[in-house]
């Protein structure tokens, strides 16, 4: 029989026949497996707090593009859909990386699902992370990817609609740029009328209204809506309101008449003068001007009337200037000048009478004859008006991107006739502020 | 009736050993080990509802407007009906008042596409144009109006893991973002 005598054997056989301290040994296997466990568990955990805070950030992103896009429905009318819109993308972005994600990590695009978003009507956020691993790092070379996604889209939103009530209302003098020099008086003492009609400035300058010197802006029943912060000195003599909403352009969605090849020719004498294209404004000048009924009258290279006595007689007339910007097209309307012709009431260019595009500076000195119905509209110019109204006026709007009044004119302004026009909503007080917009944000998904 | 022979024979007894044994590392060893897991665990959901506390706060104030007095202290759901911050604050989670939210100062930054711009003037954040020369974010870039909401909420452990613990509860804060119109 083999006996081992060394220490170490005996050592090693009571250790393998010794039964206590068993649950120790299980114990502590157990753990390993245990811990082990704890870990997934762990690191699962904040993968769902990861993808939660995620689903958060993208629904944010959703509903900010949403109200960003909301918002742009104070200033713009007919604009692009809000999965297209470039300030609601840009909002999008915003929200999701101020909140944490870079944006390698996110995606923003148009969402289209043939039912609730259609015409690219829908923002969709979607962030996409690689999971940080913890205690999983043990056991996995990479973290798994988590993605939450959100589509938002705006809910019934368009511009609201201006309403004529008693006390105005409705916009007769507009100044659209929001970042132009607004309604200011540079020289001599002239006098704005509204007649039940609001003055709506857009631009948020300090300096956008001044009404220097002699000039006055007055008017009965009528307001006057200035985005800018500051009450202006001077004489106004209709209820401001500061920090107002900027207010849409009302035509902003309108397609302008086309510009056709050859040019024609003016008849000599200029009576019952047809639609067409008319290059060279200066071909009216000194003229006495008769258009035929429902004309839409196109004249390139700006409308120059700076000598002479024209006058413009028409019924359902537009004129559209178009000009380069530049101020060698520039137009000009001269003191002499008398416009007698009334803007179509009903077609799609109803209630424009004027229509200078392009940009390129406007001097308007001319004579609203009794006759004259309709808009001057010059949305991108910045319009030095002189202009006076007849004995009555009837439906005389301006809407430019900046006014500058200057002269010793009586401008008088109305809305009495003119077709209605798209913009805010505004309250039964006239003040402004409380929907410029309708609809609201919603979150598709 | 504790005889001695009877405290003899239990000192000499070896079963139920284990049992013994078990007993005294599940109170060295596991009890903590599963307090502590609902601890971290409690801590963490409570992480999670205190950051939907945050989002609701800012999501409140992205689609109603902002104002820098808005806070949930002091205030509580339903007795503060012209405060509604705090119902979407504390409606947002099972917390009540316990978890607090506020307002920071609004910014501005400039976004254009997927690159943000910081901005260090407060707002109002305008686009740049004719009469707007300073302050302002030149095209093709838009204005943002940016305010971070924070919510705090204090978790006191179950257990105090032998003084390494936070001795005054564990801050638990979160924060969002939201855009303003």
């Amino acid at each position: 029989m083999l006996h081992i005598k060394s220490p170490l054997a005996g050592f090693v056989r009571r250790l393998a026949d010794d039964q206590r301290g068993i649950a120790a040994v299980v114990t502590a296997i157990a753990l390993v497996v245990l811990m082990g466990f704890c870990g997934l568990a762990v690191d699962v955990v904040m993968w769902e707090v990861n993808e939660r805070a995620m689903q958060g950030a993208a629904d944010q992103a959703a509903l900010a593009a949403a109200s960003a896009f909301r918002s742009t429905l104070q200033t713009t009318l007919n604009q692009t859909p809000l999965g297209q819109s470039q300030i609601a993308i840009n909002a999008a972005y915003a929200a999701v990386e101020r909140n944490g994600y870079p944006s390698s990590e996110v995606t923003v695009a148009a969402y289209n699902n043939g039912s609730t978003c259609t015409g690219n009507g829908c923002l969709k956020v979607t962030i996409t992370q690689q999971q940080p691993r913890y205690f999983t790092a043990v056991f996995m070379s990479t973290g798994p990817t988590a993605s939450a996604s959100a589509v938002g889209s705006c809910s019934g939103c368009q511009n609201g609609a201006f309403n004529l009530t008693s006390n105005g209302g409705a916009a007769c003098v507009m100044a659209l740029d929001a970042s132009g020099k607004g309604v200011v008086t540079t020289s001599g003492n002239p006098t704005m009328t509204l007649n039940a009609c609001d003055l709506y400035n857009n631009s948020s300058d300090t300096n956008a209204t001044i009404v220097s010197g002699g000039g006055v802006i007055t008017g009965t029943q009528s307001r006057a809506f200035l985005a800018q912060p500051n009450v202006p000195s001077g004489q106004i003599q209709v209820p401001v309101t500061t920090n107002a909403a900027p207010v849409p352009d009302p035509y902003a969605g309108l397609t302008p008449p086309t510009v056709s090849a050859p040019c024609q020719q003016l008849p000599t004498p200029p009576t019952n003068v047809p639609s067409g294209t008319y290059c060279g404004g200066n071909h009216f000048q000194n003229q006495t001007v008769t258009f035929a009924n429902n004309a839409v009258i196109v004249i390139t290279g700006g409308l120059d009337l700076h000598s002479g006595s024209t006058s413009f007689t028409g019924t359902g007339v537009t004129v559209y200037v178009v000009s380069d910007g530049s101020n060698s097209q520039a137009s000009t309307i001269n003191a002499t000048t008398t416009m007698n012709f009334a803007a179509p009431s009903s077609s799609q260019y109803a209630g424009i009478a004027l229509w200078f595009s392009g940009g390129s500076p406007v001097s308007y000195a001319g004579t609203n004859g009794s006759g004259f119905k309709g808009a001057i509209y010059a949305p991108d110019a910045d319009m030095s008006y002189s202009g006076s109204a007849g004995s009555t006026s009837t439906c005389t709007r301006l809407i430019a991107g900046s006014v500058s009044l200057t002269g010793g004119s009586n401008a008088t302004f109305s809305n009495t006739g003119c077709p209605a026009i798209a913009g805010p909503v505004r309250t039964s007080s006239g003040v402004s502020g409380t929907t410029p917009y309708t609809g609201s944000p919603v979150l598709v998904q | 009736m504790l005889s001695i022979g009877f405290l003899r024979r239990l000192a000499a007894a070896t079963g139920g050993a284990s049992a013994v044994e078990f007993a005294v590392i599940t109170a060295a060893l596991l009890l903590p080990l599963t307090i502590g897991v609902y601890d971290f665990g409690t801590a963490l959901h409570r992480w999670m509802e205190v950051g939907n506390a945050a989002r609701a706060g800012a999501q409140f104030i992205n689609v109603n407007g902002y104002s820098s007095t808005y806070t949930t202290t002091g205030h509580t759901c339903p007795n503060a009906s012209t405060n509604s911050f705090t119902c979407a604050v504390q409606q947002a989670t099972n917390l009540g008042n316990a978890v607090t939210a506020s307002v920071g100062s609004a910014y501005c930054g400039c976004q254009n596409g997927s690159t943000y711009t910081a901005q260090n003037y407060s707002p109002p954040c305008n686009s740049c144009g004719a009469s707007i020369t300073s302050k302002c974010c030149p095209s093709p870039q838009t204005p943002v109006t940016m305010a971070q909401v924070t919510a705090t909420y204090n978790y006191a452990p179950l257990f105090s893991y032998f003084g390494i613990g936070p001795s005054n509860g564990l801050n638990i804060t979160a924060q969002s973002t939201a855009l303003l119109y």
